[in-house]
């Protein structure tokens, strides 16, 4: 992600260029300051030194203190698992976008979200009871992952002939997938008992108190990957939002950048969706934000995405911990509630900007 | 665009004809072109030979097959019998970047609705060159001068006339095609690039055009108004349901027998009183 902010000093002129850049300078700051302000608070408040002590290790008794294990083995890969969904729903948003040419296009918009949604449904009531503690999260999270990569070829299929695939198609395929995928969960949640219920509905508002080195460690590497090709199709997603044909008078060979798109967007949801659940609105709204800033080029937009994404899930999975501790809130609500607000005043002030919806 | 088309009986089942090309000035050169993209004939051999330089304007009623044309010749539409060649190769053999730094496309509308700027938009047209950023920058003050958008550089895309618009749209083609020296052997695909414009960026687009053709550039433009096409074209071809009815210059073309049979109508026919091209002047108001 960070080689692609350097490698993308191309000649788009004047103010807006710098302005991305200046943006993402920002965010490259505020994330840091974001993420230990996440490591420092939760039920146990803990001051800067002693997480620093916590995470750098500096004495041997370090390691067994309380404060090394909330940071180690809570605070600290859940902090990173927050970072690191936040910039891949932000960045996959932004592809999509770009794909749909529509800027209130979402990534759930291909079937992935439902689909996952429905899998990991599908595993809780098959599972029953047999399902309990971590293999059970993970055959959940196995389910998601399947379930949402099912979804999005059943939509590609849906909306490919032998003329090539129709994105306009494709919206509604995704739309019709995600109502079928819809029903079925429902129907499920019918004949589940009330323990499956809560797990279920525990699992839709999505959170990340799962988190685990482990899981960090899946994720990474999935997300790692899309983070690092999804912006080597910059250059083809500006030339699409003129039109397909225009792209393909362009010279991008518009298939292949679509099957790849969809690809890494798939995966890379379908990742966030199994590991912490649907978390609506970012994928959404920060690309939203993110070109009110700065403009459409995606060059920018996709890194900028990710950063502004990975800040929005860090600073709300942050306050769900803090603002009714002990316990917690589910982080989709706190993304809804502190999106919301921004894009709303945003909005408003679309008529500065242009933007046709 | 590559895929294969189902044959069907609206083309006959003619081989392909694999002959050379003309000459190695030949831009595009078209021989029996036909081509039936959703079952029944949309065009009907069609043969043009296109040279550097060239500018050849398309005419004809609506839905004659101006617009069909046009996206075959973009490589949009496959034909189904007869060849194709830009530059002296075969279409459908070029890799997609190469054609593209050749082969530039106005479509008769754009959708783009996301805020680029203008210049954002125009220094698009330079995506399949490697030319690097200084070579892009003077392109994109060259051509903002040509279709005087200079002062729109900053406005945003979403904001501007539909004039304005198309204005941009052409400067994008133009970079895109665009070469200092000589552009010898590229093409440029123009559909309707007038018909949103003001009486004086008419003037200064047919102008741009000249300009581009006198640096080697091979236009073909689909254009409805028959003044403006006799005033740049050389060659004007007028098709009817597909079908080529006459290819030749405007003076040889435009006769009042032409009119009454292809656009049914009747046409006085004057001469421009300085350059001397064919003006057509519609015979009154009322039904055909």
């Amino acid at each position: 992600m960070i080689t692609s902010l350097a490698s993308s000093d191309f000649a788009a002129p004047g103010q807006r260029r710098r302005r991305a850049h200046y943006l993402i300078g920002v965010l490259c700051l505020l994330l840091p300051g974001a993420m230990a302000l996440g490591l420092c608070s939760g039920a146990v408040s803990l001051d800067s030194i002693e997480v620093l002590r916590a995470v750098l290790r500096l004495s041997p008794d370090d390691e067994y203190s309380q404060a090394a294990v909330i940071i180690g083995q809570i605070r600290l890969p859940r902090v990173l698992l927050a970072a690191v969904m936040g910039a891949t729903l932000g960045m996959s948003g932004a592809a999509m976008q770009g794909l749909f040419r529509n800027p209130l296009a979402d990534p759930s918009l291909i079937g992935v979200t439902a689909g996952a949604a429905l899998g990991a449904a599908l595993v809780i009531v098959a599972g029953g009871d047999w399902l309990r503690g971590y293999t059970g999260l993970s055959l959940v999270s196995v389910g998601a992952f399947a379930g949402g990569v099912v979804a999005v070829l059943f939509v590609y299929r849906l909306a490919t002939s032998a003329n090539g695939t129709s994105v306009a198609t494709m919206l509604l395929a995704g739309i019709a997938i995600t109502a079928l995928a819809g029903a079925v969960g429902s129907l499920l949640e019918f004949f589940a008992d009330n323990d499956m219920l809560r797990r279920i509905s525990l699992w839709k508002m999505g959170g990340l108190e799962g988190a685990s080195y482990s899981r960090l460690a899946v994720a990474a590497l999935v997300s790692g990957a899309m983070l690092l090709a999804l912006p080597r199709h910059a250059g083809a997603l500006n030339a699409l939002l003129l039109g397909e044909s225009e792209a393909r008078h362009l010279g991008i060979p518009v298939e292949r950048v679509k099957i790849a798109l969809i690809t890494w967007v798939a995966v890379g949801v379908g990742t966030s969706v199994a590991m912490v659940g649907t978390i609506a609105f970012v994928g959404l709204v920060v690309p939203h934000m993110v070109r009110m800033l700065c403009g459409p080029d995606h060059r920018t937009l996709l890194s900028a995405a990710a950063l502004a994404g990975a800040l929005l899930l860090v600073v709300a999975d942050t306050l769900a911990r803090v603002v009714v501790a002990p316990t917690e809130l589910p982080v989709g609500i706190i993304t809804a509630m502190v999106g919301v607000p921004v894009f709303i005043s945003l909005l408003r002030q679309r008529h500065h900007y242009g933007m046709q919806p | 665009m590559s895929l294969p088309r189902p044959r069907d009986a609206a083309c006959d089942a003619r081989a392909v004809l694999d002959q050379k090309p003309a000459t190695a000035t030949t831009v595009l050169d078209l021989r029996q072109v036909s081509a039936a993209p959703w079952g029944s004939a949309l065009l009907r051999d069609i043969s043009i030979t296109l040279r550097a330089g060239d500018i050849l304007a398309l005419a004809g009623p609506n839905g004659a097959g101006k617009s069909s044309l046009l996206r075959l010749m973009a490589g949009d539409i496959a034909p189904c019998s007869g060849s194709l060649y830009l530059a002296g190769r075969a279409l459908r053999d070029w890799p997609p970047r190469e054609r593209a730094r050749r082969l530039a496309v106005l479509p008769q509308l754009s959708l783009l609705n996301f805020p680029y700027t203008v210049e954002e938009v125009i220094l698009l047209g330079r995506t399949p060159h490697d030319s690097g950023r200084d070579v892009d920058r003077r392109v994109l003050e060259q051509v903002l001068q040509l279709t005087g958008t200079a002062a729109l550089r900053q406005r945003l895309y979403t904001q501007l006339s539909g004039g304005e618009k198309q204005r941009t749209q052409l400067a994008r083609v133009f970079a895109q095609v665009w070469d200092a020296q000589s552009m010898a052997g590229r093409l440029l695909l123009l559909d309707e690039p007038t018909s949103a414009l003001d009486l004086a960026h008419q003037q200064q687009i047919l102008w741009a055009i000249d300009q581009l053709a006198s640096r080697g550039c091979g236009i073909v433009l689909a254009i409805h108004d028959l003044n403006l096409a006799a005033a740049i074209a050389a060659r004007i071809l007028v098709l009817d349901s597909g079908r080529q009815v006459a290819l030749g210059a405007p003076r040889d073309v435009f006769t009042p027998a032409l009119f009454r049979e292809v656009f049914h109508v009747d046409v006085a026919l004057g001469a421009h009183p300085q350059r001397g091209h064919p003006l057509v002047i519609p015979q009154g108001l009322g039904p055909r």
